[in-house]
């Protein structure tokens, strides 16, 4: 089905839109879901959260792209899960999400102030990120959104995984000094 | 910024940059979203090898169809005449047809211009037009002729003609092109067969058929006969020529292998059935809008939108005949198979089976399309390396009380209204069935291989839970009673993608054997996978072979060669020892020079010291090292730590939860002549998580140590993860302890697995 139409049953309150666009686009919310949670029965509960959350968004939401849209959300949810997991281990360990070499690239303290700042940061980021060759603006979006380890991007792109982290590393600098210049200090 | 803050960030980026990067379009033809199973790889490519052939095929050649006899119909349909075999006539036509070049299938239905029909020839059968559509019934390569005994699968098929293909094939003056070849439930070794009497004038006939204002193309094929019940069989179909668009793959002919759809027709008295079939008289005809009667049989059928139709007997149903949904009807019977690991094309078998407590599992091919090594034109070894191809490969159970269910394997081997699998997965005991016992009753686990990963080169299996008693309860059955899917219900084992692959399937190598109770392990793989049927699910951890077994150890003192309990503690039903395997020096022994150096003078030796504990509800812990005097051959322990009390138990409470700690004296200081301790948070419940086991079921989880803060940088040698303690060393209050003898504090966060020393004479 269209998103057009999937997005218009959402509207106009038929349930039948969620078995569509569980049809439609949950392979790649269990694809999401798995790559940040790696636990099966947490994925499906996440996914499920996910169509729940997509009921409650449209309307008044009207995705320009319901793939992306409904993705962010499970994207968004599984982080969310994974730090309450993270939180209730002691220790953490193995549990974290390994992100160390963002050690360089923010300060570690907490400073973005409100949902108004952020949605600015957000829209610089995303701007930089359009600006961006396609495969950097790939690798980036695969380690930082999807949260692919290094790995995983490399073996996606072909690419060793020391010239993935380069690549990175010369993406992240970059993002910092573009934010710099308009004021962000990350 | 912290990582969150930044991560939180990225999680708001455009959605539209999401979609993008996410080949969002791709994922969404993965049959399987879960994982990316190396079959994907496969469709991939038989789409890419399809797409190929296409562009290779180049211009299409036209044929105008005067050799398929129409027979002169009303405008609303149109049936066939059939060529008459018996005077050997030939139709002449006006053909442009060339020998194809990069022929794929073999054979192009706009060749075959013969109508006479013997074997080794192919044959145009009949032909039905309307509105310039042209749909023809053919024969290809006929290889049996009617009288000639012949029978398989449990038929008789003398009465049959048989060939290696029988078609319908759809065109109309656009140069659109369709091909179906499900016409006849009857199929063995490659060879189709259709009975004799299907053959009349008018067997195949179209209509143009009315509903919602829509107008589209119903196809009527009569393509079996029902002796026992003098009924003919027929098939319909939806004639879809917009389907035939640029964007499909056709075959090397240019034709679209779908667009004809067959209809699964739902109603009460059905005879001779399979999927595809429903019995219709010679004098089967259109009565109105999109509804067609049958006068002699007493039915009406209403063939609405694809792909299903209903129909209903205004006249009283006779007895004998049950109503069947649609969707469970087979056209076989697993009954009539025989066991052949290595079933011919066209052939159906039941390819491997194992039975326990009287109940026999099945893996059944149904109608082979191809061997691993072999191509068919749909599914090439190219594309398919290595696969068998078959209509249907499933599940078929038996148990002693005749109950009897057929389960479809998981979508993974589904391709193309065929299923796969792969050569690794068929052997013999590549379906396995095992008897289990949990909480006193038994429970029966089917195992079957269904993946191969060529790159790791591993096989993976499915396992499902087998319950016969669900047989009777709300399962819906076949034409041949057998209960569809009922009491099979698959279970999906959790555990790191690295043991167990990804999600429902599992990794299993070929030593993978049942222990006892629920248990499996599979050495190759390493891992042990516990069952719970109760609550339908398994759990996979690492199996680490220790090769020894603290229970089964004789206890005595320490000796050369011996093992001893050096120590132990009990609080709560918690039974923990200090354990020495294997001793191999003893603290007042000389130094041999050899295996024993100076190191380890004034130490006990031995092959394992550790820490084992065991619970009332019988879990088992075995520690790590538990000090820095370990090497590859031995671990050692200093006689100043084995003292009466050396090994202690302390339940502590912190914010209303109650813990415990527990503490080892494990190294000793010449030099500054002291004693030091490890520390560990106590955990049993982790047991049950995904800690790994070894061989006996015992964890290496449930131990955790605690790291110890020093900011007076007070630290005597050791280990980091040991500290000074003397002997002295108490219980204070909440979460402290205290020790006299050093002069410190230490206050341990149970949450957090840290310990903090203060000094309070500094």
């Amino acid at each position: 089905m269209e998103d057009d139409k999937i997005i218009g049953l959402f509207q106009s309150r038929d349930e039948t839109s969620i078995s569509e666009l569980s049809r439609k686009y949950g392979g790649i919310c269990k694809r999401v879901a798995q790559g940040i949670l790696g636990d099966f029965t947490e994925t499906e509960e996440c996914v499920n959260d996910t169509y729940l959350r997509v009921w409650e968004s449209i309307p008044p939401a009207n995705p320009t792209s319901l793939a992306g849209f409904t993705a962010a959300i499970t994207r968004n949810l599984a982080l969310m899960r994974l730090r309450a997991r993270r939180a209730e281990k002691r220790g953490g360990g193995a549990e974290t999400l390994s992100f160390d070499e963002l050690e360089d690239f923010v300060s570690g303290d907490r400073s973005v102030e409100g949902k108004a700042e952020q949605k600015e940061l957000i829209g610089a980021i995303n701007e930089f990120l359009y600006k961006l060759p396609d495969n950097q603006r790939q690798l980036f979006i695969r380690r930082y959104w999807g949260c692919n380890s290094v790995s995983e991007v490399a073996e996606r792109f072909g690419m060793t995984e020391s010239n993935v982290t380069v690549t990175l590393t010369r993406v992240r600098k970059k993002l910092k000094e573009y934010l710099l210049k308009r004021g962000y200090e990350i | 910024m912290t990582k969150d803050e930044f991560l939180d960030v990225m999680g708001g980026i455009d959605e539209r940059l999401i979609d993008s990067t996410l080949d969002i379009s791709r994922m969404e033809t993965v049959i399987v979203p879960y994982k990316r199973p190396p079959v994907l790889k496969y469709i991939l490519c038989a789409a890419a090898c399809a797409a190929m052939i296409f562009a290779v095929a180049g211009g299409v050649r036209y044929f105008n169809g005067k050799a398929l006899l129409p027979n002169s119909g009303n405008s609303e349909s149109s049936d066939s005449s059939v060529a008459d075999s018996t005077d050997g006539s030939k139709v002449s036509g006006e053909s442009t047809v060339n020998s194809s070049v990069n022929n794929v299938t073999g054979w192009n239905p706009e060749d075959i211009l013969d109508s006479e029909r013997h074997v080794g020839s192919s044959a145009v059968i009949s032909t039905a037009e309307l509105d310039g559509i042209s749909v023809s019934l053919i024969m290809h390569n006929i290889t049996k002729l009617p009288g000639e005994p012949y029978s398989a699968n449990g038929y008789d098929y003398t009465d049959y003609y048989g060939a290696e293909d029988i078609v319908l094939y759809a065109k109309d003056d656009k140069g659109r092109k369709l091909l179906e070849d499900y016409v006849t439930p009857h199929n063995s070794a490659g060879v189709n067969f259709l009975h004799k009497d299907c053959l009349f004038d008018g067997s195949t006939r179209l209509y143009k058929s009315r509903q919602n204002g829509e107008e589209y193309y119903v196809l009527m094929q009569y393509s079996d006969y029902n002796k026992e019940n003098d009924a003919f069989i027929a098939g319909f179909y939806n004639v879809d020529l917009d389907m035939y668009t640029d964007n499909r793959i056709k075959d090397e002919n240019g034709i679209l292998r779908c667009g004809l759809e067959c209809y699964r027709i739902s109603g009460p008295k059905r005879i001779g059935s399979w999927w595809a079939g429903y019995p219709a008289s010679k004098s089967f005809g259109y009565k109105e809008g999109a509804v067609f009667a049958d006068p002699e049989y007493g039915y009406e059928i209403t063939i609405g939108a694809p792909a299903k139709a209903r129909v209903i007997y205004p006249a009283d149903m006779p007895d004998g005949y049950e109503e069947l949904d649609p969707d469970n009807i087979t056209g076989w019977d697993p009954e009539k198979l025989e066991y052949n690991p290595y079933p011919e094309v066209g052939e159906s078998a039941v390819v491997s089976t194992d039975t326990v407590d009287g109940i026999t599992v099945s893996l059944i091919m149904y109608n082979v399309v191809k061997r691993p090594g072999e191509s068919d034109y749909r599914y090439t070894e190219e594309c398919y390396p290595n696969m068998w191809v078959a209509e249907n490969i499933c599940l078929y159970i038996k148990d002693g009380e005749g109950r009897r269910v057929m389960g479809y394997l998981p979508s993974i081997l589904y391709t193309d209204n065929a299923r796969i699998l792969p050569k690794e997965c068929l052997f013999d005991g590549c379906t396995r069935l095992f008897g289990t016992e949990q909480g006193g009753e038994t429970h029966y686990l089917i195992m079957q291989y269904i993946d191969h990963d060529v790159e790791s080169d591993s096989t993976q299996a499915v396992f499902i839970d087998c319950d016969m008693e669900l047989y009777t309860a709300n399962v819906s059955v076949d034409e041949n009673g057998i209960a569809i899917g009922g009491g099979l219900r698959p279970i999906g084992v959790t555990g790191s993608e690295s043991l167990i692959g990804s999600f429902e399937y599992c990794r299993v190598s070929k030593g993978f054997e049942h222990t006892k109770g629920t248990t499996f392990i599979d050495p190759e793989y390493g891992y042990v996978v516990t069952f719970d049927f109760k609550n339908h699910s398994a759990k996979a951890v690492r199996y680490q072979p220790e090769g020894w077994n603290p229970e089964e150890l004789n206890y005595g003192e320490p000796r050369i060669g011996g093992d001893a309990i050096l120590s132990s503690a009990s609080l709560d039903g918690i039974d923990v020892t200090l354990i020495a395997h294997n001793i191999t020096h003893l603290p007042g022994d000389e130094i041999d020079g050899q295996n024993h150096t100076k190191v380890c003078a004034g130490n006990l030796c031995a092959e394992r010291v550790l820490l084992y504990l065991k619970d009332s509800e019988g879990r088992r812990v075995l520690s790590t090292q538990i000090n820095s005097l370990v090497t590859t051959a031995h671990h050692r322990i200093p006689e100043e730590c084995l003292f009466d009390g050396c090994t202690r138990i302390y339940e502590v409470e912190q914010d209303g939860e109650t813990y415990y700690l527990l503490m080892q004296y494990a190294e000793y200081d010449e030099e500054k002549d002291a004693l030091l301790a490890t520390f560990y948070i106590l955990d049993m419940e982790l047991y049950d998580a995904e800690s790994p086991k070894d061989e006996n079921g015992i964890s290496g989880g449930g131990l955790w140590f605690i790291t110890i803060s020093d900011p007076a940088e007070k630290r005597i040698g050791g280990w980091w993860q040991a500290y000074q303690a003397s002997k002295g060393f108490e219980y204070k209050d909440g979460t402290t302890f205290a020790d006299p003898e050093y002069g410190y504090e230490i206050t341990f966060d149970m949450k957090k697995g840290t310990a903090k020393v203060v000094y309070p004479s500094e």
